[in-house]
């Protein structure tokens, strides 16, 4: 270990402070960077990462063009190939497929993943823990919301599962290499941090792991051989960070491997770019998939044609507006979209909006309502009759 | 579309626009888009007398936050609100006075403006429920149970296709005589 000033450190001073936004930027950037990647620098500091550790360099550096790419290499690598998942290959456009099978050699096989270890990012000091904990939370976080968290499960999702060690015992008795690795970038942005500040200086290993996090994507360093991975080419989010884009894939790497995403949550490619069936999209399986379909469909469609076309059971009579002449409330069973025991009410705004059209709102009541009167009158907490009693609705 | 709002003047103004606008002027329950003004009678517990006069200004009965607009209470004349001291989850918003000869009015940049005539209401805010966000054990469990249900009715299929086969090949045995 090579601290500068050995011993108690001072406590950080205002300048040091005023740093810890620019590296939790400069941080949260490589984590969601996209683009090309630096091959020369990313291979440099691989070198440096396993020089660093007191190892040889890797005979093989194999580049792929995505995590998933990656992570079936790295299977490849330790021998699994026979094992990799149809659903596995079937993310990726069969040509990157037969690519990644060309490019990876099976020969020697290799056994385990090397071991990162980069120096301890905390300085045992209070008056620092505080700084260092905030600054690798926010980087964690941002990059976790933005796009691992998504890639990751996406990846794990795809393996080989115990239903398959089953059927074929080798899946449990030979290593899995190919999981999707931890990427460290709350160790790394704190050790930058304190680089920064000058209070530590990163050794030769730790530089290398900075240099790769900053150069490369997903990464995976075994003991003769490395997959280094590139970035994304495409990454869209919300404005809260999380990944989102209505009409194509959210994150698309250059071997042709996307994801779909409304807000945060990942979703089948066919319900964001193809008009499947409202019926379809409504009775998928995973629940928040389900909650997100519907509300991309209400966002399209509006909420008459969905409510018409999900099969949904009509609670009650559609019965006429007390406030609304001529529009009409009506209530909807939508247990088996949310899994609980609620009603959705349906109605249409008093107000002609700008372009003729008028608003439609479905909100949810409590399932044991089961008249649209008394589910509007309970949402402003009066009784039917009172609510039929309304002289105008806006 | 012409929002009272817009005009920051004295009482006198407001009214004299809002005769030009021809905003209807109501004593009914009334709903302007999630926030509803209920006459007194109808509501007596939530009552509290309003005693702060309402400033040419006018006071932001709804924030507009998130994605929302801020309904705003505009008055010309003796017009009183008193926000409700409760949570935060409370639906009733205030109590409203409009004294004699006044005018109140909710003006809102999609709704457009409503207006309210002399006498006491309650000022309430439109609740729903939340689905419920399901923890990944919980979660889990469901889907389980949703997987059981569709084995079970599978088997049952089977079993029931079974018998009617079983029926089918009872009707077309006959016995052997010889």
């Amino acid at each position: 270990m090579t601290a500068k000033a050995p011993g108690p450190h001072p406590p950080p001073t205002a300048e040091q402070q005023a740093l810890l936004p620019l590296v939790r930027d400069e941080w949260v950037g490589h984590g969601l960077a996209a683009g090309p990647t630096d091959r020369a620098a990313a291979e440099a500091g691989v070198r440096d990462v396993y020089l660093g550790a007191g190892r040889r360099p890797p005979d093989q550096v194999i580049w792929l063009g995505s995590p998933m790419a990656g992570s079936i290499g790295a299977d490849i690598r330790a021998g699994r190939r026979s094992l990799i998942t149809r659903r596995a290959w079937r993310t990726l456009p069969e040509a990157t497929g037969e690519a990644i099978a060309e490019t990876v050699p099976e020969d020697p096989p290799e056994t385990d993943l090397i071991m990162l270890d980069p120096l301890p990012s905390d300085l045992d000091d209070p008056r620092w823990g505080g700084l260092l904990h905030r600054l690798g939370r926010e980087v964690a976080t941002a990059v976790e919301k933005g796009l691992d968290k998504s890639v990751g499960t996406a990846i794990d999702q795809v393996a080989a599962t115990w239903q398959d060690a089953e059927q074929r015992p080798e899946v449990g008795a030979l290593p899995r290499l190919g999981a999707y690795p931890p990427r460290m970038l709350r160790q790394l942005a704190q050790l930058s941090f304190l680089d920064r500040c000058g209070i530590r200086d990163p050794d030769l290993h730790s530089r290398g792991l900075l240099q790769v996090e900053r150069s490369a994507g997903a990464w995976w360093p075994m003991r003769n051989s490395v997959i280094l991975t590139e970035r994304p080419i495409e990454l869209h989010h919300d404005a809260e960070g999380r990944l989102h884009n209505e009409h194509g894939p959210a994150v698309r790497y250059p071997d042709g491997w996307c994801l779909w995403a409304w807000h945060g949550v990942t979703m089948p490619r066919e319900i964001i770019e193809d008009e499947v069936p409202i019926a379809r999209a409504v009775s998928l399986r995973n629940t928040e998939q389900r909650r997100c379909a519907v509300e991309m469909l209400v966002g399209r469609a509006g909420w008459h044609q969905v409510v018409s076309e999900a099969g949904w059971p009509r609670v009650g009579q559609e019965t006429p507006d007390p406030g609304n002449p001529g529009q009409v409330l009506s209530l909807w069973c939508v247990e088996s979209l949310y899994d609980d025991h609620l009603h959705l009410l349906l109605m249409t705004n008093g107000t002609v909006e700008r372009d003729g059209t008028r608003r439609e709102f479905g909100e949810l009541v409590p399932g044991w309502i089961r008249d649209p009167v008394r589910a509007a009158a309970w949402q402003v907490g009066l009784t039917a009759a009172q609510y039929r009693q309304t002289s105008r609705r806006t | 579309m012409i929002l009272l709002s817009n005009v920051r003047s004295e009482g006198s103004d407001l009214a004299h626009l809002a005769a030009e606008l021809d905003i209807p002027t109501i004593a009914g329950l009334q709903h302007q888009g999630d926030v509803s003004v209920i006459p007194a009678a109808m509501a007596s517990p939530d009552y509290q007398p309003a005693v702060t006069q309402v400033p040419a200004s006018g006071i932001a009965v709804v924030h507009g936050e998130a994605g929302g607009h801020t309904h705003l209470l505009l008055a010309s004349g003796d017009v009183r609100y008193e926000a409700a001291h409760g949570a935060a989850d409370d639906i009733t918003l205030g109590s409203l006075e409009v004294g004699d000869g006044a005018t109140a009015w909710l003006d809102h940049p999609e709704h457009g403006n409503t207006g309210i005539a002399p006498g006491r209401y309650v000022l309430r805010r439109k609740r729903e429920m939340a689905p419920r966000v399901l923890d990944p054990e919980a979660r889990r469990k469901r889907e389980q149970a949703r997987k059981q249900a569709r084995k079970q009715a599978a088997r049952d299929q089977a079993i029931r296709e079974q018998a009617a086969r079983e029926q089918e090949w009872n009707a077309s045995v006959r016995f052997v005589a010889d």
